[in-house]
């Protein structure tokens, strides 16, 4: 330790209280009792059971569990070609071509990302209404008959629901490969420039290499999203028509706010857990060679 | 090529937020048959006025703030004084503790709900505000601790040497010659604490069920649905929820953008 420092343990420990109180019984205690929850059957007043992997077993049985990681993968695929996808293709656009109002395509794209979750889900829900809402009626408009309750849709249900929840995340991703894109010193692009490399070879040669690591991020960021996508479903179809827009999440809070199965439901926040730190130790692992390459 | 592609998009952002903007002004006539896409012919005011007396739009609007402002504070307050020692001292004991919270980084807010539905029970803090802001703020750690340590361990030691070789004291030190330099960091963590918070949906969920406690967020999911009629003043009512963060954008978007792009260097 820092000599300067030696004397002054009590205020230290003031300093680092705060933080380390509220921190262990937020997140640190309630962490290790869904763990242990989790081996119980427990409705949240009676004294909890202990029925070691009893929930474990009723979830892999359960017919909910196919379809929600069917919507999951669904979620992650959508969501990582959509945002970081279009995310990088414009943040390469603004940081590279020379037009005025980059700026303002720059905050445009930001724009749905600012807006509540709650809003979103309303807006895409008229966008999405069977009768008037805007994607039937601009149909309509242009003459064909063709029109859709889109949300009450399995398949296409799902899919509308991740589109919205794309569009409010872009400029999210963009924004985030842009500032890394920024960092990429000029001097790589003149020489470039000086070899003759055009826009798409200085693409593919100069930025995608040096920014990887952080669009690694960003992917990682979309793929564990699949797996903990609750609000916009939530907020849009609760789940439905019947389970068809299930995802682990929602499982989840059905168990705990319709059966009341804290159990149950602390053993789905387990398997959602390791399936998002696995996800992203794989990713990390699989994609670790990119890092090390320049 | 490549910048009408950017125009289209620039569109697919905003039309359908200033759709939603016009048929705030509409009657469901004008919505559904005689003018769904354009701007609004004979603006419906009303709609506004329904909006902020039939749903209770601001007495959400006040609990969002008071919550959100108050668990921006405290959070920013507590990581700011944490992540100090945890970067000033760096010995094994905080060496974990700083890796702890980072950890807590890739916790999915699911892991931890259970539990807190029945604490906040058991400390008989339901339907308080306490129970979400408490939660808010310690879920603002590992962000905020990520941000703040490269800051400190920016800051040359020289800072605390002279003032202490000069009497000074650690808290007066501290408040006096360190926190003023903070000044850049913490603008950066006050957006984005603040918006997170302002916008948060899940823990309010279950968390609050008295309608009087309700956040701007909760409170907008309880009067729509798919089934809802009253276009107009719904639209309304989403349109005042997110005048604040469109305002803050207008005036702060260089800042908001760094906030944001900040967040980018988590993992």
């Amino acid at each position: 330790m820092n000599v300067l420092f030696k004397k002054k343990k009590i205020p230290m420990l003031l300093f680092l209280a705060p933080v380390v109180i509220l921190f262990s019984l937020i997140i640190v205690i309630p962490l290790i009792q869904s763990a242990v929850m989790g081996f119980t059957e427990w409705d949240g007043v009676n004294k909890a059971v202990f029925i070691g992997l009893e929930n474990y077993q009723k979830l892999f049985r359960s017919r909910d569990l196919a379809i929600s990681i069917r919507n999951s993968l669904l979620y992650s695929a959508i969501l990582t070609v959509y945002q970081v996808g279009l995310g990088t293709f414009f943040a390469y656009a603004i940081v590279n071509f020379e037009f005025k109002t980059k700026n303002v395509f720059r905050n445009i794209y930001f724009f749905p990302v600012l807006l509540s979750v709650s809003v979103v889900a309303q807006l895409w829900i008229s966008i999405y209404h069977g009768d008037f809402g805007l994607i039937n009626q601009m149909a309509k408009a242009m003459g064909s008959d063709w029109s859709q309750n889109w949300l009450n849709e399995p398949v296409k249900g799902v899919v509308a629901i991740v589109l919205a929840e794309a569009w409010k995340g872009m400029g999210y991703h963009m924004l985030i490969i842009y500032a890394a894109m920024r960092n990429v010193a000029k001097v790589y692009y003149e020489a470039a420039y000086i070899d003759g490399a055009s826009k798409g070879q200085q693409f593919f040669h100069i930025t995608l290499p040096l920014t990887i690591p952080t669009i690694k991020v960003c992917i990682v960021m979309c793929i564990t999203y699949g797996f903990r996508a609750f609000e916009m479903i939530h907020l849009m179809t609760a789940g439905g028509p019947g389970n068809y827009s299930y995802t682990l999440p929602i499982m989840m809070y059905k168990a705990l706010f319709g059966l009341q199965k804290y159990g149950y439901g602390s053993a789905i926040a387990v398997v959602i857990v390791v399936i998002c730190v696995g996800l992203m130790l794989a990713i990390n692992k699989l994609t670790a060679r990119f890092d090390q390459q320049y | 090529m490549v910048f009408v592609i950017m125009i289209l998009y620039g569109i697919i952002c905003l039309y359908p937020v200033i759709w939603m903007g016009f048929y705030s002004l509409k009657t469901n006539e004008e919505i559904f048959v005689t003018n769904p896409f354009g701007p609004p012919l004979d603006p419906q005011w009303s709609n506004y006025v329904k909006a902020a007396t039939k749903y209770d739009i601001f007495l959400y609007f006040k609990n969002s703030v008071i919550v959100s402002l108050a668990s921006m504070f405290l959070g920013i307050l507590a990581s700011l004084m944490f992540t100090y020692v945890v970067a000033r001292v760096r010995v094994r004991t905080t060496r974990f503790l700083h890796a702890l919270v980072m950890a807590g980084m890739f916790i999915p807010i699911q892991a931890v709900m259970t539990p807190l539905v029945v604490m906040v029970k058991n400390l008989h803090l339901s339907n308080t505000r306490w129970s979400l802001i408490i939660p808010y703020v310690a879920l603002s750690f590992p962000f905020a601790v990520m941000v703040l340590y490269g800051f400190y361990r920016s800051l040359p030691l020289d800072l605390e040497e002279s003032a202490y070789i000069e009497g000074a004291g650690f808290f007066r030190t501290y408040f006096s010659i360190i926190f003023p330099q903070l000044k850049s960091v913490i603008s950066v963590l006050v957006i984005y604490q603040f918006m997170s918070h302002w916008n948060e949906f899940s823990l309010a969920l279950i968390l609050i069920t008295k309608n009087n406690l309700k956040t701007l967020p909760l409170g907008l999911a309880g009067f729509y649905g798919q089934f809802s009629t009253d276009w107009g003043p719904v639209g309304a009512a989403l349109v005042i929820a997110s005048l604040p963060v469109i305002i803050l954008y207008l005036f702060f978007s260089n800042q908001v953008s760094d906030a944001m792009a900040y967040s980018g260097m988590k993992n």
